[in-house]
């Protein structure tokens, strides 16, 4: 089974399912967590609307997705300081507007545009060398985010109200919370699709809590079983010929099966 | 004797709406005061105006001399436990060390973990550091958080709507832990419930918009109905102690 490797776009496939797992293990932690699954969602999927204005200017549309998902989360904390009641309705519509932008940028297009499907559903034997740059650095930076800053968002994720009385920048730290989302999103769009991001982000972690003790053990756990499902999904994804991000999410979707078995007996 | 807390003429108003009116209140050294009052009195708006989670309309509101927004280290907060997710993966050590974040509260790693033991040991449950918070009971939860409280050497604990479950194991009486604790801080603990809170007590407090009280901690009748806006039967129990006003009429 080892000759796959021998194609460099197998390489580059696996090394995007390694920093993909990365960035969704940390992050789908405080997801998880902080049950904030919808967010997420408004945050990842107004990233189209990026992706077709980076189209229609010809710049990477990596760069458009995360400017339009940084926007979407500067939006969402905006809510959330004025604590406004319909929080939930103004996320679903940012969620569309996202969405339907993208289509519009996208028939403003001249020409023929080539990858778009792979941005809705993933296409990760297409990845190339420039995305795993930019992954590379969305991970760094969120690695450093998330090192330096991890008992200010254990602590907002655990007890908001309690952090406030400390003193601590609560608005602020969800915001950067919620931009870290927005570089998860673009990480992921090219292993999975914007459709998927989410189930990736919050998979691993769901299985995750069951097993750990800490935000810590849970972001290191959470990693494994990424890279695990990412890589069993790439190899059926070869074998059976079917769509990488699909196989992908439906490989972790049985591990989350499977661990439900497991604790179920448990207790 | 050192004040403690301060609040003069203090006011807030939440959407057009007076929560707090003219609330004044003075609190010495080694108080320990009970806010009672109905639900939506504006107790956890008067609990979050001291810990400066609103903005208040008028009046000012000092903790040991400075002001209470300056002065943040001092004042250690009991929320109530059903406040956060019980099933979050963290353990107590890590529960207690938030109480560290506060800006002006710099510690070494060594000296935090001695201080963790030192407020646990405090709060009857010593050697409960790796427990994960979620295989706590509700009894012992509250404890955590308290000690989570101590853990910044605050004047002041605040505790909100304390639930005081049979806390067996412990062997100690929720309420005797607070006694023994009052003996270095001053408590204001606020609740609903004025059996919870009179027995042991110093003073008392009824709260709806105003602070009624006076210095004991008999609850009279006329602070009852201007409290409740409507008329209290005053039931007393077979208490050790008599908190509430002895009453000499016929019913």
């Amino acid at each position: 089974m080892l000759e796959i490797f021998q194609y460099d776009f197998f390489l580059n496939a696996f090394l995007a399912a390694l920093l993909a797992s990365f960035a969704c293990g940390i992050v789908g932690t405080f997801v998880v967590v902080r049950k904030v699954v919808f967010i997420s969602g408004g945050i990842a999927h107004t990233a189209y609307g990026g992706i077709g204005l980076g189209y229609l200017m010809g710049i990477n549309p990596l760069i458009g997705a995360f400017a339009f998902s940084t926007a979407a989360a500067y939006f969402i904390s905006a809510m959330r300081r004025k604590n406004s009641s319909n929080e939930d309705t103004l996320i679903g519509i940012l969620w569309a507007v996202g969405m339907a932008l993208g289509i519009v940028f996208i028939s403003l297009t001249p020409g023929y545009t080539p990858n778009l499907m792979s941005y809705l559903f993933g296409d990760i034997l297409t990845v190339p060398f420039d995305d795993i740059l930019i992954m590379i650095a969305a991970d760094i930076i969120i690695a450093a985010v998330v090192f330096f800053n991890l008992d200010k968002f254990i602590a907002i994720t655990f007890d908001e109200e309690y952090s406030r009385t400390l003193g601590l920048p609560v608005d602020r730290l969800y915001f950067l919370l919620y931009v870290l989302i927005a570089l998860t999103t673009v990480i992921l769009i090219k292993l999975v699709g914007i459709i998927l991001v989410i189930a990736l982000l919050t998979i691993p972690p769901t299985i995750s809590i069951k097993f750990t003790k800490s935000i810590k053990s849970m972001m290191l756990f959470s990693i494994l079983l990424g890279i695990l499902f990412s890589f069993l999904g790439l190899l059926l994804s070869y074998y059976l010929n079917l769509a990488s991000g699909a196989s992908i999410i439906l490989v972790g979707a049985a591990g989350y099966i499977l661990s439900v078995i497991l604790t179920g007996n448990k207790n | 004797m050192k004040k403690i807390l301060e609040i003069k003429h203090l006011s807030v108003n939440l959407n057009g709406i007076d929560v707090l009116k003219d609330v004044n209140l003075t609190l010495d050294e080694k108080e320990y005061l009970g806010i009672i009052g109905p639900n939506g009195a504006g107790k956890t708006t008067l609990l979050k105006a001291i810990l400066g989670l609103i903005d208040i309309s008028s009046g000012y509101i000092k903790v040991d001399g400075k002001p209470a927004l300056k002065n943040l280290n001092a004042i250690g907060y009991v929320p109530q436990y059903s406040n956060f997710d019980a099933s979050y993966p963290i353990s107590v050590n890590d529960v207690i060390k938030l109480g560290c974040l506060g800006k002006s509260l710099k510690m070494s790693e060594p000296e935090r973990q001695n201080k963790v033991k030192e407020v646990l040991a405090k709060v009857n449950l010593s050697g409960y550091e790796e427990k994960l918070i979620s295989q706590l009971s509700g009894g012992e939860k509250q404890r955590v958080l308290i000690a989570r409280a101590l853990i910044s050497d605050p004047v002041l604990l605040l505790l909100d709507e304390p639930t005081a479950s049979a806390d067996v194991k412990s062997g100690k009486n929720f309420y005797e832990l607070l006694h023994e604790l009052n003996e270095r801080i001053t408590i204001i603990l606020v609740s609903h419930d004025i059996g919870a809170v009179s027995k042991y007590v110093k003073k008392i407090a009824c709260l709806n918009k105003n602070l009624v009280y006076h210095d004991s901690k008999e609850i009279s009748r006329e602070m009852l109905e201007a409290t409740y806006q409507c008329p209290v039967d005053l039931v007393a129990h077979g208490l050790p102690h008599r908190v509430l006003e002895t009453h000499n009429h016929n019913h």
